[in-house]
């Protein structure tokens, strides 16, 4: 899940449509005692009727008036309350609740502030929520051991009070983090118990998503045909669901585990297909991904007269829209094509900046190819002492992440 | 956004000149009510900070018989000092009395110092301190365009280093979106990479949140140590183009000792009180911005001058007692408050000197040291007491208000605070007067803040009032 920029939060609610959301009677307001009691709620339906966040503010900030409401209620122990406006939903778009807003636009240590707090104060459906939440701000956060652990009490909730979507859900997410830190068998397991219940659930969209991971952790153990057929199957679902936006993912996988197999022409079709799409959809975060690995498989058709232009848009366009990982991959590709064409300085530039991305963001399955291009591209300068050191930080990096022997990075 | 409008320097001396000949007051309620504006709208036209509406503006001119209210009046625009500068507690009217401290502060400045702590107990005024500085970096060009400020008081919830580095970074880059990072050895080094290259201003307020407290081993220190490597990074950089402000009650071992050996990178100011002149100085300003004349405040300086020193020049007490001595029922009547409340100055000046005693005569003594300095908090903390008690006597409204208002933690909006008064029996005259009232006694601070005209409390006062508040009881 990529940050999604520039979602607007809709105008604050009015006194009278909050204050029913929440359960808050305001005719009953002036009764409560003991005084204190009242004036922080007085305090916290200010936040919540009154807040207007200044033009042009952060989405942090355009929450802060719910967020100061939440501390209001949870410092008199209205658990009730803050547990409800932890789910206030911002927009009438599903997935805009005040805590999944937050995880969006990136806030980790926000929510899990939030969430810390309110765990094991209201009731299960809450303390699901929470963890499921805390889980994914460890995940994002590349605490992939914190988040491992917050999913397996989610899940053990989701199964005491019977929630199999919620069990699903947690599976699924458990699924990914142990394939991050190379549990491939265990992740595979959990992934294939998702799929059991999305399945009995019915739910297609969930079951797309649980096989593309399936799809994504072959594709990690570098069993590339395997990957294909998860990410087709996800791709069928896409299309039987009849949503363009749920095309791409499977559309792109699919294009990279042709990459993997050195079946590049058939990786452009694919990277091409989902470009289409992109457009057509005004996915802009699609858009300069299939750029970008459109310019990777031109690379190694030779076709360098293409493969830098397409990497250069793509890297341009994720510039745009904040996306690093897209922008670390463009760099990545740049550096590496320029490092087969001879031309050593350019492609020092982009790897080392390619680099300094992945660091940011702590992918580091993309960190270990950047050291890897880097320290050939010191080999062939004749400069082994640097091309070692490159290497020993990428050997380090796949030994910290367990990674089997022989399993290239993406 | 719409134009707004102050008085220019000229237009001020005209206006105050127009006052004069019609015999009002500076807060004349006639005035006001000539030209139908509130109390705030009236003393922002005359602190001509901050601009105000135009039909305002030209009311006000008009209603002392000045029609030609253009000539007198600046647009605000871009220039505007204090919403650049983001200024929160100076305020031009009473800052008194350290004016020889900027000058030394700048050449250090100038020559390359990277980190200047302001330090001081509560309320001795770190922040207005700082905020003058950074008037005087504006006026000579140093500073333009390149501040950031980062109330650490504000954030009662994030204040780890990650967080704290995430938000100076969304700044430095301009990004009003976080990035993913949460290595702190990355930000840390992102920053002083972007410091090195680009001069900031950046001033952290309240860094005493940050330390440890007292209990404990290590009290005092940076509770997140990846504090102590950041300042420790910026001192030791080869080189560095941006300077850090910082303010704060302690000063947290890890950075001194680092400090000692970087020298002409660092340099912290401890603030004590006000001097004996400063002193009268307040007073006399404070008196002056009520409106009464000069006399009734020299009338009295002696006991002015004593009342000074029993709190050792701490301009936050100071300025409560004046506010108190210029406020109903006394009006500037000093003899009369010091006849009612004398013995109150008394018990400070006795308490104090004995610690005192204990301070000069230790021979450097940490403890007597502590001693000295908890006294003086302590009383200080007492005069908020007692202003709270009086205020509660003669102003119930205020004090009420005052208790309610102490729930917010991040300055809000006038009306905000006037709503807690809509859940008990006061009346509408009651709840405009309460606000003026907490204004005139020097209680509440107006500061810029979202681009907008707030109000908010001085920590100290706050967390008296709060107190206060769970006390209301039924």
């Amino acid at each position: 899940m990529g940050l999604e920029n520039n979602i607007m939060v809709e105008t604050l609610s009015t006194a009278n449509s909050i204050c029913s959301y929440l359960n808050i009677d305001l005719t009953d307001l002036g009764s409560i005692r003991p005084i204190s009691k009242r004036t922080h709620y007085i305090a916290a339906l200010q936040w919540l009727t009154d807040y207007i966040p200044p033009l042009g503010s952060s989405n942090l900030k355009k929450v802060e008036g719910y967020l100061e409401a939440l501390y209001y209620f949870a410092e008199i122990d209205d658990w009730e309350t803050a547990g409800r406006l932890l789910v206030y939903p911002l927009t009438s778009k599903s997935g805009s609740e005040l805590c999944w807003s937050l995880f969006k636009w990136g806030y980790y240590q926000t929510l899990l502030q939030t969430c810390e707090k309110l765990v094991n104060r209201v009731n299960s459906n809450i303390n699901i929520i929470c963890y499921k939440a805390i889980g994914l701000a460890h995940h994002f956060s590349s605490n992939y051991q914190t988040a491992i652990s917050a999913y397996r009490t989610c899940l053990s909730l989701s199964i005491e009070i019977n929630d199999q979507f919620e069990e699903g859900n947690a599976l699924g997410n458990l699924g990914l983090a142990l394939s991050a830190i190379g549990r491939y068998q265990e992740s595979i397991q959990a992934l294939k118990k998702s799929l059991a219940i999305v399945r009995q659930l019915n739910d297609k969209k969930g079951e797309g998503n649980v096989l593309g991971c399936l799809g994504l952790v072959y594709e990690y153990l570098g069993d590339h045909s395997t990957a294909i057929i998860y990410h087709k199957k996800h791709l069928m679902l896409a299309r039987e669901i009849g949503d363009l936006w749920e095309e791409g993912n499977p559309l792109g996988n699919i294009g990279n585990s042709y990459y993997g197999l050195g079946d590049y022409q058939k990786a452009i079709n694919y990277h091409q297909k989902r470009l289409a799409i992109a457009d057509e959809i005004d996915d802009k975060l699609g858009k300069s991904h299939a750029l970008i690995n459109l310019g990777n498989a031109y690379r190694e058709l030779g076709q360098y007269h293409l493969a830098i232009p397409f990497c250069e848009q793509g890297l341009e366009n994720s510039k745009k829209i904040s996306d690093l990982r897209g922008q670390g991959n463009a760099a990545q590709f740049l550096g590496h094509t320029y490092m087969i064409m001879k031309q050593f300085e350019k492609s020092l530039v982009y790897l080392e900046e390619s680099l300094l991305i992945f660091q940011r963001t702590q992918l580091l399955l993309n960190q270990i190819a950047s050291l890897k291009l880097l320290a050939k591209l010191h080999k062939i300068q004749n400069k082994p002492i640097q091309a070692s050191q490159y290497s020993e930080k990428a050997l380090k990096l796949s030994k910290q992440l367990q990674l089997p022997v022989g399993v290239n990075a993406p | 956004m719409s134009i707004s409008y102050r008085l220019s320097g000229e237009g001020y001396s005209r206006v105050e000149q127009a006052r004069k000949k019609k015999g009002w007051r500076a807060q004349d309620i006639r005035w006001r009510a000539e030209a139908n504006v509130s109390l705030s709208t009236l003393k922002r036209f005359r602190e001509h900070r901050v601009g105000i509406h135009e039909s305002c503006f030209s009311a006000l001119c008009r209603a002392i018989g000045i029609d030609d209210w253009e000539a007198q009046a600046e647009q605000t625009g871009a220039e505007k000092i204090d919403d650049e500068l983001l200024l929160s507690a100076y305020e031009s009217g009473v800052w008194v009395g350290r004016e020889h401290l900027i000058p030394p502060l700048i050449k250090k400045l100038k020559e390359g110092c990277r980190l200047l702590a302001v330090t001081g107990i509560t309320g001795i005024g770190k922040t207005a301190f700082a905020e003058r500085l950074l008037i005087e970096l504006k006026n000579i060009g140093i500073l333009k365009g390149n501040l950031i400020r980062e109330n650490l008081d504000d954030y009662d919830k994030d204040i780890d280093f990650v967080s704290f580095a995430t938000r100076l970074l969304e700044k430095l880059e301009d990004s009003p979106e976080p990035s993913d990072q949460t290595d702190p050895q990355m930000l840390l080094a992102r920053i002083v990479q972007h410091l090195r290259r680009t001069s900031h201003f950046i001033v952290v307020d309240s860094l005493e949140r940050l330390l440890r407290g007292n209990k404990g081993e290590n009290h005092g220190e940076f509770d997140d140590e990846w504090y102590a490597r950041f300042f420790r990074a910026i001192l030791s950089a080869d080189d560095f183009k941006s300077c850090f402000i910082l303010t704060s009650q302690d000063l947290p071992g890890q950075v001194q000792e680092a400090a000692h050996r970087y020298k002409n990178f660092w340099h912290y100011e401890a603030l004590s009180g006000l001097t004996k002149e400063a002193q009268l100085n307040l007073f006399e300003k404070v008196f002056e911005k009520a409106d009464f004349s000069l006399e009734k405040y020299y009338e009295n300086k002696a006991k002015l001058e004593r009342i000074g020193k029993a709190y050792e020049g701490h301009p936050l007490a100071l300025r409560t007692i004046a506010g108190e001595i210029v406020s109903k029922p006394f009006n500037g009547n000093t003899s009369a408050y010091w006849h009612k409340y004398g013995h109150e100055i008394e018990e400070v000046e006795k308490a104090i000197s004995e610690a005192q005693l204990g301070h000069t005569t230790g021979s450097g003594d940490c403890w007597q040291l502590d001693r000295f300095t908890q006294t003086l908090r302590r009383s200080v903390r007492n005069r908020i007491e007692h202003t709270l008690a009086r205020l509660k006597q003669d102003c119930y409204w205020s004090y009420i208000l005052l208790c309610e208002a102490s729930i917010y933690r991040l300055p809000v909006l006038e009306s905000w605070w006037l709503k807690h008064l809509d859940f008990w029996p006061a009346s509408k005259m009651d709840k405009s007067m309460a606000v003026d009232v907490l204004r005139d006694r020097y209680l509440l601070e107006e500061v810029i803040h979202d681009d907008q005209y707030m109000v908010r409390l001085h920590n100290l006062i706050r967390s008296v009032a709060l107190e206060h508040l769970h006390g209301l009881g039924e």
